[in-house]
C-alpha cells in the first residue's frame, strides 16, 4: 500500500510542529476558544453542551487544514520541488491526497486537546453518548476536511492570486458549514453553498450523534458521498492542472 | 537504436504581456546509450526547455521526442520510471529532513519496495560521499553536498537516462571535480547523460558529443573535437607583451584583442585574434608597433573559443 507509506512519510517528515502559527492553532487556540465560550456561558447563565465544545474543536481543525493544506502545493512550487514530485512515477493526485490526509490527522490533535481541556480545565460534560458513533463521525469529518484541503491546494496553486486571500476563506467557511450557526437559518443562496460543502454534512452528522438523533449515518453518508464526488472531480482537476502547467512551463520557480 | 530521439521540436511560450516567444525552433538530434551529450548555449537558448520536454515536465508546441523508444508526450508516465534529473542550485530539497529521510521519501515516490529501501539509500549515500552527514538536516549542507544529494536522489530508480541541468553551478573546484568523476563513472556503466552547462572546460572534459543552441535553434553538433575543427579559420594567438600604446593596439584593424591580463605592472598577456590568415611573424610585426613582444604562440582552439566564435551574433 504505497498511499499508506506516503501518508506515514508525510506525517513523520513534513509535520512542522515548530511552526508558531501551527503551534497556536493546534495547542493554544482550543483553550482560547473554550475560555471564550466558558465566560459567555457564565455571563448568559447557559450551560455549555457537547456541540459547543465540538464546534470550538472544529474551528481549530479547520484553521489548521486551511493553513497547512492550502499552502502545501504552492510551497512545493516555490521550493522548486514540485518538478521532482511530478517527475516521480506516483501520481500527483496520490501525493496531494497523502498530504491532506496527514494534515487532517494532525488536526485531530486539536479535537483531542479540546476534549481534554473541556474535561480537565473547565470540568464540562461533553456528552458523548456513543463513543463509536462519535469516532465514526469524526473520521467522516477528517475525510471532508482532507477533500476541502485538497481543493484549496489546487486552487491556490493554479490561481496564485487567491492564495493571498486565504484569511478571507477561514471565517466564511466556519459560518457556511454550520459549525456555530444552523445552516437552516442562513439565506437561501448561502444555504445552497453550505450544502455543497462536504464539511457541512460531516458537522451535522457529529452534532446529530451528540444529540442522539436518528439521521447520524444518513448525514455521514451524504458527507462521504459528496467527499467522493469532490475527490473524483479533483482527480481530473489535478491532471488538468498538471497539463496546463506543463504547457505553460509554470511548474517550477524558473 | 538511439536512446533519445528528438525531431523538429518547437516550443512557443506566451509571455506575461501576451506576446509569443519561441523557446525552441525545430531542434532535432539523437543520443546513444552511455553517451554524455551536452546542450550548450547562452541563457535563453533553449537548453532547459529541451531538458524539461525530454524529462516530461514540459509539453512541446510541435515536434516529437522519445526516450528509450517511448514517446515523452503521449506516454510520459512510462518514461518517468526510467529517467531522472538533477538541476543546479540549492532548491528542490526539504531543509528540515536529513539526507536519509529525503531519500527515503523519494523511495516511496519511486515505489521502491520497503525491504530494499535502507540498503539502497546506504549504497547511494556512500556512492556520493555523504556518509558523514547522513543524519544531518539538509539545511546545514553546503551547495556541493546538496548537489551530491540530488545525484543520489536521481539514482534512486536506477535510471537509464539522467538529465543534468547546470549541475556544477556554484560548486567549488573540489565539488565540481567530484561530481564530474561521478558522472564519468556512471556513464561507463551505461547511463546516458544529457548535460547543460556554462562551463566549457567541463563540457569538453565530459561530453562525447555537443549541440550548440542559439536562440532556440541548433547551431552546431558534433564531438568537441569536430566543433573545434569547425572553427579552424580562427587565428587565435597568445602573446606576452610590454605595452606602450594601448589605444593604438585596441584600434588596430588587423587584430582583435579578446582578453588582456596583467602579469606585472608593465607586462601583460593578451589573447588575440588575427582577422586575416597571416603567419605568426607578420602578426609579431603588427604588434611591435604598439608593444615589445616577449613571447608569441598560436593557441590551440578551446571549446570556449569555439563557443565565443559560434555565438558571436546571439541577440
Amino acid at each position: 500500500m504505497n498511499i499508506l507509506s506516503l501518508i506515514i512519510k508525510e506525517f513523520i517528515y513534513f509535520t512542522n510542529l515548530n511552526n508558531r502559527i501551527y503551534q497556536f492553532i493546534l495547542f493554544v487556540q482550543p483553550l482560547v476558544l473554550l475560555t471564550i465560550i466558558h465566560f459567555m456561558s457564565v455571563m448568559k447563565g447557559i450551560e455549555i453542551t457537547g456541540p459547543y465544545i465540538i464546534a470550538t474543536a472544529i474551528v481549530s481543525m479547520w484553521s489548521y487544514v486551511l493553513y497547512s493544506s492550502g499552502s502545501s502545493l504552492i510551497w512545493q512550487k516555490w521550493n522548486d520541488s514540485l518538478n521532482l514530485l511530478i517527475a516521480a512515477p506516483v501520481s500527483l493526485f496520490q501525493i496531494v491526497l497523502s498530504k491532506m490526509l496527514s494534515n487532517s490527522l494532525i488536526a485531530f490533535i486539536s479535537l483531542t486537546l479540546t476534549l481534554f481541556y473541556a474535561k480537565i480545565i473547565f470540568s464540562l460534560n461533553i456528552g458523548i453518548a456513543h463513543l463509536g458513533t462519535f469516532i465514526f463521525t469524526a473520521i467522516v469529518l477528517l475525510v471532508s476536511l482532507s477533500v476541502v484541503g485538497m481543493f484549496l491546494a489546487v486552487v491556490f496553486t493554479t490561481v496564485q492570486e487567491v492564495y493571498s486571500f486565504q484569511n478571507f476563506i477561514l471565517t466564511p467557511v466556519i459560518l457556511l458549514s454550520g459549525i456555530f450557526i444552523p445552516v437552516e437559518s442562513l439565506p437561501f443562496t448561502f444555504r445552497i453553498i453550505s450544502y455543497l460543502l462536504p464539511m457541512t454534512w460531516a458537522v451535522e452528522s457529529i452534532y446529530s450523534g451528540l444529540n442522539e438523533t436518528n439521521d447520524v449515518f444518513l448525514l455521514a453518508g451524504v458527507s462521504l458521498g459528496s467527499s467522493f464526488i469532490y475527490l473524483f472531480i479533483l482527480f481530473f482537476g489535478i491532471r488538468r492542472m498538471e497539463k496546463i502547467m506543463k504547457q505553460s512551463g509554470s511548474l517550477g520557480v524558473v | 537504436m538511439p536512446v533519445i530521439e528528438v525531431d523538429k521540436l518547437f516550443k512557443e511560450y506566451k509571455t506575461k504581456n501576451g506576446e509569443k516567444k519561441v523557446a525552441l525552433n525545430g531542434v532535432s538530434f539523437d543520443v546513444h546509450e552511455g553517451e554524455v551529450f551536452g546542450l550548450l548555449g547562452p541563457n535563453g537558448a533553449g537548453k532547459t526547455t529541451t531538458i524539461k520536454i525530454l524529462s516530461t515536465l514540459l509539453l512541446p508546441t510541435r515536434g516529437s521526442a522519445s526516450v528509450l523508444g517511448i514517446d515523452v508526450i503521449r506516454n510520459g508516465e512510462q518514461v518517468r520510471s526510467q529517467i531522472n534529473f538533477v538541476y543546479g542550485g540549492e532548491k528542490g530539497v526539504y531543509g528540515r529532513l536529513t539526507a536519509f529521510e529525503y531519500l527515503s521519501y523519494f523511495c516511496v515516490l519511486y515505489r521502491i519496495p520497503r525491504k530494499q529501501q535502507k540498503l539502497l539509500i546506504d549504497e547511494l549515500i556512500t556512492m556520493v560521499g555523504l556518509e558523514h552527514a547522513e543524519g544531518q538536516q539538509i539545511y546545514t549542507y553546503s551547495k556541493g553536498m546538496i548537489q551530491r544529494l540530488h545525484i543520489a536522489r536521481s539514482l534512486i530508480n536506477d535510471p537509464k537516462v539522467i538529465f543534468l541541468d547546470e549541475p556544477t553551478i556554484g560548486l567549488d573546484p573540489v565539488g565540481s571535480k567530484m561530481l564530474r568523476e561521478l558522472i564519468k563513472s556512471l556513464s561507463k556503466k551505461g547511463i546516458t547523460f544529457i548535460l547543460t552547462t556554462h562551463y566549457m572546460s567541463e563540457a569538453d572534459e565530459l561530453c562525447d558529443r555537443i549541440v550548440f543552441l542559439k536562440n532556440g535553434s541548433m547551431s552546431s553538433i558534433g564531438t568537441p573535437k569536430q566543433i573545434k575543427e569547425e572553427c579552424n579559420d580562427l587565428n587565435v594567438f597568445e602573446a606576452t607583451i610590454q605595452l606602450f600604446d594601448q589605444s593604438g593596439l585596441e584600434n588596430e584593424e588587423l587584430i582583435s584583442v579578446n582578453d588582456l591580463q596583467h602579469i606585472t605592472e608593465s607586462y601583460k598577456t593578451i589573447k588575440l585574434e588575427f582577422k586575416k590568415n597571416l603567419d605568426i611573424s607578420e602578426l609579431e610585426n603588427v604588434l611591435k608597433k604598439y608593444c615589445q613582444v616577449i613571447k608569441i604562440q598560436r593557441k590551440e582552439i578551446s571549446l570556449e573559443d569555439a563557443y565565443i566564435y559560434l555565438m558571436k551574433d546571439v541577440e
